[in-house]
C-alpha cells in the first residue's frame, strides 16, 4: 500500500487524476494483497480490468505469476526474487509451478524484468526498502519522471528517508542494466 | 483543499464539515476507517464512540438527534441487520438534527457473511437513500444527507461499497467549524413516543411525506442525464456509472446517486429518447424494480439475466456490456494462498488444545478466530452472524444433539451480542461450554478497543469490564486459561466441558500485532526428525520445511535449499522457525514430541 501511496503522489504532483483500490482485512491475514492503480487526466474507477494492466509491480514471485493475465500484451512487469511459499506448498499439499511453467507465463509478455529486490534493500540500507527498490525498476516504464517519484518518497516515507531513495536509485539502475 | 482520500475519510471530512456533534459505529469492513477518521481528526466539540454493537450506536446517535444535534452512525451492511429495530421506527419519529446512517455493503463478499443490498432497508423504511459514484461524491452526498434528512425529517442511508469506501481518489475538502450547539432536548410525546396512537398519526405523515421525498430525488443533482449516442439508454447507479463511463465516453448514461426512491419522472424523460434500456446496478435489482413498476419497453437487466445478480461487477463484465470484445484469457493452476492466522496468534493454542479435546460440532463466529476453520486447525463448523455461536451451540442441545455442546467467539463478539446468548443459555438450563477468546482487541477489522480492553476511541481510559466477573454473574462457572500453554488450556477445556450447566472457558493472551513485539525467539534444534507435527497441527506461517538430500559418502544430510517444500519421501526433512516472523508464542515448542523446539 505504501507503493501505491508513493505512486498516486507522484501522479498528483504532475497534475494527474488518480483512483487507487487496496485490500484491506480478511484478505490481508497472509493471503495475496493487491492494489490496483489508474492514473489519467480523468479517471473516476479503480479496478484495471484483465488484459489492461500497463505495469504489473510485484513483491513477490508467486503473486506475479498469478496476476500476470492482468497485463496486456505490450506491458511490463517487474517482479521482486523474493519468494514467500504459500501454507499449501510448504505442507506439501501443493506443488510449486515448476520452471517451465513459469516459463511459459513470462514467454507472453515482451517486457519482464526480475529483479533482486532483498539484495539489494540490504544494499540500500534498510531490508523493508523492498518495495521501493520496485518502484525503482518500474521507474523505467512508468509515465511520471524519476524526480517526481523521488519527491513522492520523501513525503510518503516516514523513516530511513536516505535508505529509501538509494533503494529507489538501486531498483532503477537494476532495471536499466538488465535492459541493456 | 485536494487531498487522496479513500471513500470511508471524504464521508467523515463530510460528515465534520456538516457540523455533526456526535459519531457513532461498531467496527465493520469495509467502514471502520469513517469513525476512525474522525476519532483521529478529532474536533474538540465532537464526541466520538466505538459502541458496543450498531442497534447501540444507532440509538445514541438518534438520542443525539433528539436533542438536536446533527449525527452519523457508520457500520457494514450487516450491522445494519442489528440496527434494524431503532431504524426502522425512526422513518416514524424522523429526527431533528439530521441523522445520516453510513452504511457500507460488500459485493462480493471481500469480508463478510453475505452480499445483502442495504437499498432494501430504505425501501422498507420508505426513506431516503444515496449512493456515492466514487471518493469525491461520497463527501458531497454525506453534507447533502444532513440538509435532506431535516428537510424531510426521516433518517438518510448513505449507501458506499466496499470498492468506494477502500478506493482512494483525489477529494476536495472544506472547512470543519470551530463549534456546534450542544443538545437540548424538549419535550414532543407526539413525535417520540410511538405508542399505537402516536404511532398511527407518524406512519400518515410517513405515508403523506412520500411524494416530497420523490420529488428530491428528482431534482438531486447526484441523478443526471448524460446524452450521447446510440439507441440503448443505460442507467447506471453509484460505481456502476464510474466503470461505465471510464470505459465509455460516449454512451447515452442516466447516472442514479439516490437509488431509492429512484427518480422515475428523469427515468421517463430518458427513455423517450432510448429504444431500449440496460439497467446497471451491483447486488440486487432496486431501481431496476421501480423502473419495471412505471415503464413499458424493452429493458434489459438483472431480471432477465444481462447483469448478474450476484458478486461485485467487475471491470470486464462492464467492457462486455457496452459491446467491446474482451478476449477470453487463458489461466495457469498456480498454489493458493489461503488467508491464516499471524505467527503467535493465540487462537491456535486454544484451538489446537479444543482439537485434542472435540473434533467436531464446535459452533463458530466472526473474527479472526473463524479462520480456524482452515486446515491444519479445522475447529469451526459454523459460522453465522455476530454472537451466533452461543445460541447455535444451545439449540444443538436442547433439540437433543448428544455430543459436546461448544461455541466459540471473540472478546468483541461477546461483548457485541454474546452476552444475551450467555444468559440464555443458563436460564433455558443448557449444558453448553462457551469459549470466549480474549485477545484484548477487535483485531480482524484493525484492532479497535471495546469495554473489555477499557480504551476509547481516541485512546484516552474508559469504563473496563471485567469479563470472568459479568460470566458468574450471569450463573456461568469460568475457567481462565493461557493459550500459549496448550497443556493447562486442554486441561482447562477437559473440565469446562464435563461440567454440567453452563461454562465459561477465557482463552486470555493478547493478540501478537497489537502492543510491542516479542524479543523472544523459538528456534528448532537438532533433534529434529521431520515429523512435521508442528506444520500439521497448526500451520503457524513462521515454520517452514527445509529439504536434505542424503549423502550417501559421508552418511550425512545435505541441506540443499531453504524455503523449498517436498513430499519425496526419500528425501529427509526438517522444520526451520523464519526469526523474522516468529512471535515467540511457544506453541510450537509445546507440542513437539522430541522436545527440540528452543527459546533463543
Amino acid at each position: 500500500m505504501l507503493a501505491g501511496d508513493i505512486l498516486s503522489r507522484s501522479a498528483i504532483m504532475q497534475g494527474l487524476d488518480v483512483k487507487k483500490a487496496e485490500t484491506h482485512g480478511m484478505a490481508q491475514r497472509g493471503g495475496s494483497v493487491v492494489t490496483h492503480l489508474r492514473i489519467g487526466n480523468k479517471v473516476r474507477s479503480a479496478l484495471v480490468p484483465v488484459g489492461g494492466a500497463d505495469i504489473l509491480i510485484s513483491f513477490e514471485v508467486l503473486e506475479a505469476l498469478r496476476y500476470s493475465h492482468y497485463v496486456r500484451p505490450g506491458g511490463s512487469i517487474f517482479y521482486s526474487s523474493r519468494r514467500v511459499d504459500p501454507l499449501p506448498v510448504l505442507r506439501g499439499l501443493e506443488e510449486y509451478p515448476s520452471s517451465e511453467t513459469i516459463n511459459g507465463i513470462w514467454e507472453g509478455f515482451k517486457d519482464v524484468l526480475e529483479i533482486d529486490a532483498p539484495d539489494l534493500a540490504r544494499k540500500a540500507g534498510h531490508p523493508l526498502t523492498q518495495n521501493v527498490v520496485m518502484i525503482g525498476a518500474a521507474s523505467t516504464r512508468l509515465p511520471l519522471p524519476a524526480d517526481s517519484l523521488r519527491k513522492s518518497i520523501e513525503v510518503s516515507v516516514k523513516r530511513a528517508k536516505d535508505a529509501n531513495l538509494k533503494a529507489f536509485d538501486l531498483g532503477r539502475e537494476a532495471a536499466i542494466s538488465l535492459r541493456r | 483543499m485536494k487531498d487522496l482520500l479513500s471513500g470511508n475519510e471524504a464521508v467523515a471530512h463530510g460528515a465534520l464539515e456538516a457540523g455533526i456533534k456526535v459519531a457513532t459505529a461498531y467496527p465493520g469492513t469495509p467502514s471502520s476507517e469513517i469513525l476512525e477518521t474522525i476519532a483521529e481528526i478529532k474536533p474538540p466539540h465532537v464526541h466520538a464512540e466505538w459502541s458496543v454493537n450498531e442497534k447501540v450506536a444507532l440509538e445514541v446517535a438518534a438520542g443525539a438527534s433528539f436533542g438536536g444535534v446533527r449525527v452519523l452512525c457508520s457500520m457494514k451492511h450487516v450491522g445494519l441487520n442489528v440496527a434494524a429495530d431503532p431504524f426502522m421506527t425512526m422513518a416514524y419519529t424522523g429526527v431533528r438534527g439530521g441523522v445520516v446512517l453510513a452504511v457500507c455493503d460488500d459485493p462480493g463478499m471481500h469480508s463478510s457473511q453475505n452480499e445483502q443490498d442495504s437499498r432494501n432497508f430504505a425501501l422498507a423504511a420508505n426513506v431516503l437513500c444515496l449512493e456515492p459514484a466514487d471518493p469525491a461524491e461520497a463527501r458531497e452526498m454525506t453534507i447533502e444527507a444532513f440538509d435532506l434528512s431535516e428537510r424531510l425529517d426521516i433518517p438518510i442511508i448513505l449507501k458506499p461499497v466496499t470498492r468506494i469506501s477502500h478506493t482512494k481518489g483525489l477529494v476536495d475538502t472544506g472547512d470543519i467549524p470551530d463549534r456546534v450547539e450542544s443538545a437540548r432536548f424538549s419535550p414532543d410525546k407526539g413525535k417520540l413516543v410511538m405508542v399505537p396512537g402516536n404511532a398511527r398519526v407518524r406512519h400518515l405523515d410517513l405515508i403523506a411525506k412520500q411524494p416530497m421525498i420523490l420529488e428530491e430525488s428528482e431534482k438531486s443533482r447526484f441523478n443526471r442525464i448524460e446524452e450521447g449516442k446510440g439507441k440503448m439508454g443505460i442507467i447506471a447507479c453509484g460505481i456502476c456509472y464510474s466503470y461505465l463511463r471510464d470505459h465509455f465516453p460516449d454512451l447515452p448514461i442516466l447516472k442514479i446517486g439516490v437509488p431509492v426512491p429512484a427518480p422515475i419522472g428523469l427515468i421517463e424523460k430518458f427513455a423517450e429518447s432510448c429504444d431500449e434500456l440496460l439497467i446497471v446496478e451491483e447486488l440486487e435489482p432496486v431501481v431496476e424494480r421501480q423502473v419495471r413498476e412505471r415503464l413499458c419497453m424493452e429493458i434489459h437487466g438483472k431480471m432477465d439475466g444481462t447483469v448478474q445478480r450476484h458478486g461485485e461487477i467487475l471491470p470486464e463484465t462492464y467492457q462486455k456490456l457496452g459491446g467491446l470484445d474482451v478476449p477470453e484469457v487463458q489461466r495457469v493452476s498456480l498454489p493458493q494462498r489461503p488467508p491464516n492466522m499471524c505467527p503467535g496468534c493465540p487462537h491456535r493454542g486454544l484451538m489446537y488444545a479444543l482439537k485434542k479435546v472435540n473434533r467436531k460440532g464446535v459452533m463458530g463466529d466472526i473474527g479472526c478466530y473463524t479462520l480456524g476453520l482452515l486446515p491444519p486447525l479445522g475447529m469451526i463448523d459454523s459460522c453465522l452472524c455476530m454472537g451466533a455461536s452461543i445460541n447455535l451451540a444451545t439449540g444443538l442441545y436442547q433439540a437433543g444433539e448428544k455430543t459436546d455442546s461448544i461455541s466459540l467467539l471473540g472478546d468483541s463478539t461477546f461483548v457485541h451480542s454474546g452476552i444475551t446468548g450467555l444468559i440464555n443459555s443458563v436460564y433455558n438450563r443448557a449444558n453448553t461450554t462457551v469459549i470466549i477468546l480474549d485477545n484484548g482487541t477487535t483485531a480482524m477489522t484493525g484492532f479497535q478497543p471495546h469495554p473489555g480492553t477499557g480504551e476509547l476511541a481516541d485512546s484516552s481510559p474508559g469504563g473496563h469490564l471485567d469479563l470472568a466477573k459479568l460470566c458468574e454473574a450471569c450463573g456461568a462457572k469460568v475457567w481462565v486459561v493461557d493459550p500459549y500453554d496448550t497443556r493447562e488450556t486442554e486441561k482447562g477445556l477437559r473440565e469446562a466441558i464435563s461440567h454440567e450447566g453452563v461454562s465459561v472457558v477465557i482463552s486470555k493472551r493478547n493478540c501478537t500485532l497489537i502492543g510491542q513485539r516479542s524479543r523472544v525467539k523459538y528456534q528448532v534444534g537438532e533433534d529434529c526428525n521431520g515429523c512435521m507435527l508442528c506444520i500439521d497441527s497448526i500451520g503457524c506461517p513462521a515454520m517452514m520445511p527445509l529439504r536434505f538430500t542424503f549423502n550417501k559418502a559421508e552418511m550425512a544430510p545435505v541441506k540443499t535449499g531453504a524455503r523449498q517444500a517436498t513430499t519425496n519421501p526419500s528425501q529427509i526433512r526438517a522444520v526451520e522457525i523464519d526469526p523474522l516472523l516468529c512471535a515467540g508464542c511457544g506453541i510450537c515448542s509445546s507440542i513437539c514430541p522430541k522436545r527440540t523446539i528452543q527459546r533463543v
